[in-house]
This record gives C-alpha cells, structure tokens and sequence, in this order.
C-alpha cells in the first residue's frame, strides 16, 4: 500500500504493508539509517524520533498510523536545541560505541525542549534509554550543560 | 607483551600516500569506495593536507579509532585538526603481529599496548621522509628544516605542506632508524581530546553493520534452533510459498529467510513452522542441572594452576579458618547492534561488509563456506555497535555467506534482538569454593582455591583465560593453591568482556573481605598489608581510599566496599558507596576508580572506558542472568535481561595514576572489581555476605 509521509520537512512515497514499522520505513524505504534497531519492543530507545515534536519509538509504530503526523529523525535535527544538545555531546564526550546515541540524542533534545531546566529526577525519569556502553554519566553532564546555555 | 613487530614488516607495510585522494570518503560512503585503499596502505596526505590514518582494530566504543591516530600524528607532528581515519580489517597489509595480533583480534585490551611503539615509528618514519623530500626539493640540509603542523618549515622561514611533498616522499626509501620524540615533548599523546568519529555518531551517518547498503542487497532474518545443539529436521523450502519471502535456506543449526526487507524476512521467519531435530540430552538442560553438576565438579580434584609452600599444612595450623562458596551465572553481551553481516558472494569473489572483532576470522569462514582463495575475498569492518568480545565469533559471517552463496546476490542477515539474547557465546556460569587461614597477627597464611566452570580453552592444556584473576593473586600470600575443572554443558561460551576476571575477580575479592572481617580487621588496611612488596598495587590502593575518603561516606546511612583488579600490567582500586533502604532497594552512589595503566594515550578516552566498565559490570552484578530451561535460554529481550538506566547509574570518578610506564590496556579491567566493591559494601551496611550473583536474587530487609 502506498503511503505519503512527512520526515524531515520532506513528503516521502513509500508502497509498503501497511504493518511495517516506522523504523524500518526509514532504514529500507526511505534510506536513513540513523534511526537505529535493538529490541524491536519499544524498550530500548534507540529507535527514537519526535512525532509531532513527541520523542516515541519508531519499532512499534506501523506506518500506516503515521498519518499526517511530521516524523524528525536524527538526521533532521537542527532545531536550536537539537543542535545545541549535538555540540553538548562533542564538548562532554559522550559517544563510545554510538550505536544508541541518536536515540538518546533525540530523547534529551525532546526533554529540554520541553523542560529547560531538567532536574536530576527529570533527567531520570526521561532518559531511559538503553546504553550498553555506559555512557550515561555523560549524557547527564551534557544535558546539563545544554540547560545552562539555555537558560543563560 | 613484547612488540614482534620486526623492521621487515614495518618496511613492507608503511608507505605514504599518492596525493590527490578525497579524504571525506573515508567516513561516508567509504566501504563503496575502493581506490583508497588500492593505493595506500597505513597513511595517507591529500594535497589539501588532510592526513587520513588506518586503523586495523575494531572500533567498538573503545575509542581505536581515535587512539591509534594520535600516536601516529604525534611522531608525524601533523596538524591534529586535519587528521582522520579510516577502519581496516587486520589483515594483509595490516596484519600486526605480536600478542593479539597474532590472531588479528582486536580484544583483550591490547590495541594500544601492542601497537604504541610500531605506530610511533610510522609516524616517525613517515615525518622522516616528508623531510628528506623537502630537503630534496629545496636542496637544503634536511637539519635546517623542521616539521610542525603538517608542514615543514626551512630556517629561512619558508615553508610547504605535507601535502605537497606526499608524492615525493612516497618515493624515498623507508628510514631505518627513524628518530622518534622525547615523550616531554609530547603534544597529542596525553592530551584528552575530543574523539574522531563522535561528529558522525551525533547525527547518525556513521555505518554500522546494521547501516550497510549495497546495489541490490537482499536482508535475511535467522531462526536457529531454540534448543543449543539442535539441527533442522526434514527441511521443506516451499514452506515459504504465498509469503513475500524470496528464499529459505538451511545455515548451521537454522534457517535463513531472504526477502526484500529486513522486516518482511523477520515477519516470514516468524511465522514458520521449523521442525528441529533437539538432542535428548540438551533438551532436558536446565540451569539447576547445571548448578549440581558444578557443585558435583568441585568435588573432583581438577588440575592444579597453581602451588606456592604447603597450603594444607599451613591450613591446619592456622587459627582462624574460613571457607566460602561463591556462584556466578552464565551472562550474555547484549550489545545494542544485534549480530549483522552483509556478504556478496559471487563464483570469483566475496565481500563482506561487517561489524567484527577479527577479520582474519571472517576471511576464513568466508574461504571456508566459500571454496574462494583469500586474495578473492575482501573484508570491510565497519563501525560496531558494541561488541564485548561477542564480536569475535564468526557464526553470523557464515550465515551471510551462505544467504549470499544461495540466492546469488548481497543479502545483509540481523539477528532479531531474541535471536541474540537466546545464541550468545555466553560468560561461563561458574563456582568457586574458597578456603583460607588466619594466623595471629600474621595475616592470611594458608588460601586453598578451587573454581569449575566451562572452559574457554577446552582441550585439556593450561586454560589461563578461565583462571585470569583466580591465579595468581594479587596479594602476598605464603601459601596458597588454586584448582581449576572443567565442566561442560553444550552451552555455547565465550570471550566477555575481562573473561575469566569477570567471575574470578569477584571470587577472590569477596573472599579476602571475608578473611578481613574474620581477622577483624578494616577490609582496605588488610588488603594494604597482604601487598607490601607491590609499591604499585599499593600505591593505587592508597589513592582510591583518599579519594572516597575510606570510611566517611559521603551519603548518610550508606556503606562502603573496596576491590583490586589487575588485567595485564594494569592495575584498578575501586570503591564503591552503596545504600540499601529499609525496603532492601540498593542504590549505587558513586564508584571511585584509581588507576595505574601506564603512560596514557588519551586520559578522556581511558576515563570513558573505565566509566562504561562499571556500567557493564554492575549491570551484570546487580541483575545479569541467564537461565536455561529445557535446553534454552529463557531470557529474550531487555524485559527479562534489563540493563541499568540512567536512574540506576552511578557516578564514577577516575584518578589516573602518573607513570612513566609504556601503556597497559584499559577495556576490560574497570568491569572485574565492581561486582565485589558492591557487594563488599552490601556486607558492611547490612551485615549479608553476598556470595551468589546477580545481587537481585537476595532480599534485604
Ligand atoms: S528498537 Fe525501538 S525501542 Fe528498542
Ligand atoms: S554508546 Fe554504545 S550503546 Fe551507547
């Protein structure tokens, strides 16, 4: 089935089964490959991009309720704080295997764009996504980080 | 840990590039882009000036690919803002010999250690003959010219790029003794800077195994027998019939679903119906027949590792005597990139585009499952998404060689997260049974150990990999023993991260806890006593109690546990300050690591990695489990195998210990002590001595 949906600021036509997950989408029909696979299951969060500005995992969600809803991934992050939260990542050096990390890219850009000033317990309670590097120390310190320029 | 790498090789294997090569593609599209690498071998100069340098170990997050670099653009004093790298297979030109290289593995914490002194005298070499081509060029003496920031300047003050003079230098013969730099000197080895290939992770255009594309390629989906050691029974290939699968194919222990899409192969696979042939005795496996047969194992003599003075005679004088039994579960690696591979076999050649830990291995399953002679078979190592020495096995290339070989185009296999999970090569389930004696005032006197577990060296010979940090001890002890036997399951084992240390070192540094306690003494003092003729481990032990302020914790009502890890020359002290609530909820607050690993490449990059050991480690520690019930694994996902979440992380400081030493290896040694650092901090807030692991299997209330 044919489907007309809006990533990144562009319209994609994909003819796909209407059950395909968006991640999948985006890997194979659309050719973006920063959206990553893991669990498959909605655990993990390195499938991560915004729906509607709503940081969701994109393995659980079929195409076909995708609508009209406007899907950013990794690699149409350049809102002021997606990049913000980019530069934050280099100055605190977060990245080791990468794998997860545009998920969690997505997750922290979702957290402060709603919430300049995220407390620890913020941070907790939104950043569940999954590193099997250990990198999370970091990713506090760069979300941080983001805050104070922010709120500068 | 001795270099091999002779002058020979060296000769043979460092050119300097052409000139005029593109320099971005190293990073994009590069595994499509094959000039690159039919014209240099180790480094290449653009005319822009841009240095690109290959790096033949596997960069899983460790940070290679950003290491090995700067040991080379320090002897080559090249401008670090214009260096790049590019990933290569260890093979061929880029074979490396000594330790690890041996095996073209890149693993037990030895990319650095084996390859500081070779890489230094590349780039030195290759600085070298930048020179003599400029001092060719300029008819000048070669003494009036130096070399800084990729370019070379004339005492006139006349200068040029490197780039410039690649072609020509290209053409010189490879200096012998090139001169290499005073290590005061140094102005990019040390320095913590920021990694290569972060700019790319952060938005998503790294390649990745499972990122690989290719004209044409086909995806494959596995479904391998649920049970260890079953094969597929009375194979049926139209069972694919009225799906949107392409092709089914039988692979060691399972069958491939080829479609056009990864997920439609998955959903088909799904779906199947396949009739495996389980052998009796694995069906009938479970973890608490695995557990008996340990504890059955321990009671055997097994072979002895190791034997200092008369243990026995020295147990039954002693004093105090105490004996402990510790268990340790099978674990899996879970690393975030399910195991992938993308081959493209054709009748005269194959490709492989992988995320792998041994190159060499995959060219020879490629041979192997090919017939094809190695010079017809070409592997590209791309990013991993983790590996934890999961990556070294090779069961994945063979099934992407096999999909490929079968339907006659590239075909890319991953594995389903359950796939995973259920076909690691597991860490060992393993126990331990420890006895020592305590004299008056003299310390431990007498330590009789004895461990069984499957063996990671299976063929009877000495297995140092599963005895690694069981024997020998770090401790001065005047008499000891340690026994190792065998067991096997038909469990499927291998390399985990720090391997036999992962279970060993919780063993030996909760047993040196218990005699502390029996002795009556403080556990870090005791430890301190038992290494008065280590200045080092000492030294290192000393530094991780000032930093955590031994004995204060900082957070009220919490409690503190210390541990010592050695892995090669390197040595780690961690302490860890842990509450347990009234409710038995454990929390870990901070872990303190002092470390003694050498000279240090890049002090941020060693930091990253003793940080995400802990991680690994306390993951491990704190919920790490797999089961087997009826020959399989019960576990399938991050639900039943949960790793720690931001809310669960600690904080880990790092003191790195100032040493004049060349590098030791950092990967693996920050996973070890965590275990019994948590748990030893456990015993002194509540008085429970954990000796079963994961920690979540007891209650504290
Ligand atoms: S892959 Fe989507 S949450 Fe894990
Ligand atoms: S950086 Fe490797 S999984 Fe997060």
């Amino acid at each position: 089935m044919k489907f007309s949906i809006n990533v990144n600021r562009k319209f994609y036509t994909v003819d796909v089964d209407p059950q395909k997950p968006l991640l999948w989408v985006l890997r194979e029909d659309i050719g973006m490959c920063g959206t990553k696979y893991s669990c498959g299951i909605g655990i993990c969060g390195s499938c991560t991009v915004f729906l509607d500005g709503i940081a969701s995992p994109s393995c659980t969600l079929k195409v076909e309720s995708v609508g009209r809803m406007k899907v950013t991934t990794i690699e149409g992050l350049n809102s002021k704080i997606g990049r913000s939260v980019k530069e934050a990542w280099i100055e605190e050096k977060v990245s080791q295997c990468g794998y997860c990390q545009p998920g969690q890219i997505m997750k922290a850009t979702y957290l402060l764009s709603n919430n300049s000033d995220p407390s620890d317990e913020d941070i907790d309670e939104t950043m569940t996504n999954l590193c099997r590097c250990g990198t999370y120390q970091r990713i506090r310190s760069a979300i941080k980080k983001v805050a104070t320029n922010i709120n500068l | 840990m001795e270099i091999q790498l002779t002058r020979r090789t060296f000769l043979k294997t460092t050119t300097l590039g052409l000139t005029g090569l593109t320099l971005g593609c190293s990073i994009g599209p590069w595994p499509f882009d094959r000039k690159f690498s039919n014209v240099t071998v180790w480094l290449t100069i653009s005319e822009d000036n841009w240095i690109t340098i290959m790096v033949p170990k596997a960069e899983m997050g460790q940070g290679v690919s950003t290491a090995l670099p700067m040991i080379v653009a320090e002897e080559l004093e090249a401008d670090w803002t214009k260096v790049t790298f590019a990933l290569r297979g260890e093979l061929g030109d880029y074979s490396i010999s000594g330790a690890m290289g041996v095996s073209g593995i890149t693993g037990g914490s030895t990319s650095i250690s084996t390859m500081f002194e070779p890489l230094r005298e590349m780039g030195a070499a290759a600085k070298e003959m930048l020179v003599t081509a400029c001092a060719q060029r300029w008819q000048v003496e070669p003494e009036s010219l130096t070399a800084r920031n990729s370019f070379i300047t004339h005492s006139t003050m006349r200068s040029i790029t490197y780039g410039a003079l690649a072609e020509e230098a290209n053409l010189l013969p490879i200096p012998e003794n090139p001169q290499l730099k005073d290590p005061s000197a140094f102005s990019i080895i040390g320095q913590p800077l920021d990694r290569l290939d972060t700019p790319d992770h952060i938005e998503g255009r790294s390649v990745f195994g499972t990122d690989v594309k290719v004209p044409e390629m086909l995806y494959a989906a596995v479904r391998q027998s649920p049970v260890f050691g079953g094969q597929v029974a009375h194979f049926d290939p139209s069972i694919i019939e009225g799906t949107t699968a392409e092709a089914i194919l039988e692979i060691p222990g399972g069958v491939a679903v080829v479609a056009k899409s990864y997920w439609e192969a998955e959903k088909v696979a799904q779906s199947l119906e396949i009739d495996f042939h389980i052998p009796e005795e694995m069906e009938a496996l479970s973890s608490e027949d695995i557990s008996q047969q340990l504890t059955q194992d321990l009671s055997t003599p097994g072979s002895q590792v190791r034997l200092i003075g008369d243990p026995i005679a020295a147990m039954e004088s002693a004093p105090i005597k105490v004996e402990a039994l510790y268990v340790v579960p099978f674990l899996a690696h879970a690393a975030m990139e399910p195991m992938t591979c993308t081959a493209k076999v054709t009748p005269e050649s194959c490709e492989v585009w992988v995320p792998t830990q041994g190159a060499r291995i995959v060219q020879a399953v490629t041979r192997a499952n090919t017939g094809l002679d190695v010079s017809s078979i070409e592997v590209y190592p791309t990013h991993l998404g983790g590996g934890f020495g999961r990556k070294v096995e090779s069961d994945y290339v063979t099934q992407a060689v096999l999909a490929s070989k079968a339907v006659g185009k590239p075909v890319k296999v991953i594995w389903s997260r359950q796939e995973d999970m259920q076909h690691d090569y597991y860490r060992p389930a393993f126990k331990a049974e420890l006895k020592g004696g305590i004299g008056e005032s003299t310390g431990i006197v007498s330590w009789i150990g004895k461990s069984a577990g499957p063996s990671l060296m299976a063929g009877g010979f000495f297995d140092f990999m599963s005895t690694a940090g069981f024997s020998p001890l770090p401790y001065d002890v005047p008499n000891m023993s340690a026994h190792y036997v065998e067991s096997d399951f038909g469990v499927p084992i291998g390399w985990w991260r720090s391997i036999g240390s992962s279970q060993n070192v919780f063993f030996v540094e909760s047993f040196v806890d218990e005699l502390a306690g029996a002795a009556g003494e403080d556990p870090l003092t005791f430890r301190g006593e038992h290494l008065k003729n280590n200045e080092r481990r000492l030294a290192v032990l000393e530094r991780v109690a000032e930093m955590a302020n031994w004995g204060q914790p900082v957070v009220p009502g919490a409690a503190q546990g210390v541990a010592l890890a050695l892995h090669g020359a390197s040595v780690l002290a961690q302490i860890a300050e842990v509450s347990v609530d009234s409710g038995g909820e454990i929390r870990v607050h901070t872990v303190y690591c002092a470390l003694d690993c050498g000279g240090v490449v890049n002090p941020d990059i060693v930091e990253a990695q003793i940080e995400g050991a802990v991680i690994f480690g306390l993951t491990a520690a704190l919920y790490g489990e797999i089961t087997i019930e009826n020959g399989r694994v019960r576990q399938s996902n991050f639900h039943d195998y949960p790793l720690i979440t931001m809310i669960d992380a600690p904080l880990v400081k790092t003191t790195i210990i100032k040493s004049d030493a060349r590098p030791s290896g950092v990967g693996e040694i920050g996973v070890p002590p965590i275990a019994p650092a948590v748990t030893n901090a456990i015993f002194a807030a509540t008085g429970h001595r954990v000796r079963y692991l994961p920690i979540s299997l007891y209650e504290f209330s």
